[in-house]
């Protein structure tokens, strides 16, 4: 609404209790006077108004700062937001989910496998040791066991020069121990191994033949064979564990396999299912999370007034927050969001959906 | 009434005219009107946007013909 100067004299004439006329001619002095002392000063300066002053040889006006503040009452202390893509700036309820999931420490730490955390890859260097330890083991009780089926073990390069697994190497040491007393000192490992055949040839075949088979069988058979029960036991117990997690997603509750314990499925139940989403315009009030944004429709000087505004908002079913906010003059002011978002996009798109005068008459803010 | 009451007047009530977000027009100086500025994205120089808070601002248009 335009108040003319006609108007403004009427309002000079009834505050100070003059006629019209009278108040026209102050008003012309008045405005007179600020444009004599801006020319000759270079700037007039008035009391609860501001400070005009000429510029380009136009007059230019500063509001006083109580003034503009007062003016500003609605938008003061705002501050401007940068708009972060949603990937970058996760959101409270996002964060807890890769800690419960996917905590590499927390799953190694876990002493047995849990249904649905058998693919989980800390698991597979666990299965590795154990089988590399049972290996080892096995090869170290042989050769403490049995030293002669231990030195014939030397043999069996010789024998099948093509076939080099690489486990073969676990079983080196004990080759050398039996071998170091026939060759001698000052050669180098690998002059040994090529003189090893020379030495064994040396034995009588007459017990060698029986001997000579029967540490392949204990020694590659063997752990070749645990390897191949493990793998399989594995494999069973994988399989196991997945059909039990299927089985715990299916809505008719079927009875599970035995191999899975309750506990541990009621700890992996919470981190499949994502939380629901406590972003939107509407919906029940939730607590506001740090970093989202809301949309300003009201600042209210007065907390009573706030507090019917916000029921209202409720009342109409949308998700509406009260909070004090202080302005830089150091008073406060209620002000009055609703809705929360995750980015500024998606909270000018719920703008469409808010009534008249809201619709244009608003600000979002982010939550801090 | 002298000229110092009287300024007192002119200006407490051009004052509380502007915090009502009136428009008002003075001869001989200018018109005072308040300009909502709207939300609205800017872009720093790091490239990083940003996005200015809304504001009610006083705006002053001076009468160019009256200047002598």
């Amino acid at each position: 609404m335009k108040v003319s100067h006609a108007d403004l004299q009427k309002m000079v004439a009834e505050v100070g209790g003059m006629d019209i006329l009278q108040a026209d001619k102050y008003l012309r002095e008045w405005a007179d006077q600020i444009q004599k002392e801006a020319a000759e000063k270079g700037y007039c300066e008035i009391p609860d108004l501001g400070t005009f002053a000429f510029e380009d040889d136009e007059l230019r006006f500063a509001p006083d700062k109580t003034l503009a503040l007062e003016v500003n009452r609605k938008y003061a202390g705002l501050k401007p937001i940068d708009i972060q893509p949603a990937s970058a700036r996760k959101l409270d309820y996002k964060l807890e989910k890769p800690e419960v999931s996917e905590d590499p420490a927390a799953a190694q730490k876990k002493p047995d496998p849990m249904p649905g955390e058998a693919e989980d890859i800390p698991e597979e260097p666990l299965v590795k040791e154990t089988i590399e330890e049972d290996e080892q083991k096995e090869a170290d009780h042989l050769s403490e066991a049995d030293p002669g089926t231990a030195a014939d073990h030397g043999v069996e390069p010789v024998a099948e020069p093509d076939a080099k697994p690489a486990e073969d190497l676990e079983v080196e040491p004990a080759i050398e121990r039996d071998t170091k007393p026939a060759t001698e000192p000052g050669e180098k490992p690998e002059e040994k191994e090529l003189e090893q055949p020379t030495v064994k040839d040396d034995t009588p075949k007459a017990w060698k033949k029986p001997e000579k088979e029967s540490p392949i069988l204990w020694h590659w058979l063997l752990p070749a064979a645990a390897v191949v029960i493990l793998a399989v036991l594995l494999f069973f117990h994988f399989d196991g564990l997945r059909m039990d997690r299927d089985l715990s997603e299916r809505p008719v509750t079927e009875p599970a396999l035995p191999v899975a314990p309750e506990p541990e499925v009621a700890e992996v139940r919470p981190v499949e299912p994502d939380p629901p989403s406590p972003c939107g315009l509407t919906g029940p009030a939730e607590e506001l999370l740090h970093g989202s944004y809301t949309i300003v429709l009201h600042s209210i000087a007065n907390e009573r007034r706030a507090r019917i505004e916000k029921d209202r908002f409720e009342e109409q079913g949308y998700k509406a927050t009260l909070w004090q906010a202080r302005l830089p003059d150091g008073t406060r002011t209620w002000r009055i969001g609703v809705g929360q978002f995750e980015s500024v996009d998606q909270a000018q798109a719920s703008l469409s959906e808010l009534p008249e005068p809201y619709r244009s008459n608003n600000f979002i803010i982010r939550i801090r | 009434m002298d000229k110092t009451q009287s300024d007192q007047h002119i200006v407490s009530i051009i004052n509380r005219l502007l915090k009502n977000h009136k428009e008002v027009a003075i001869k001989g100086l200018g018109t005072f009107s308040v300009e909502h500025l709207r939300q609205s994205p800017r872009q720093e120089k790091d490239g990083s946007i940003m996005i200015t808070p809304p504001s009610d601002v006083i705006k002053f248009k001076p009468e160019k013909e009256d200047r002598s």
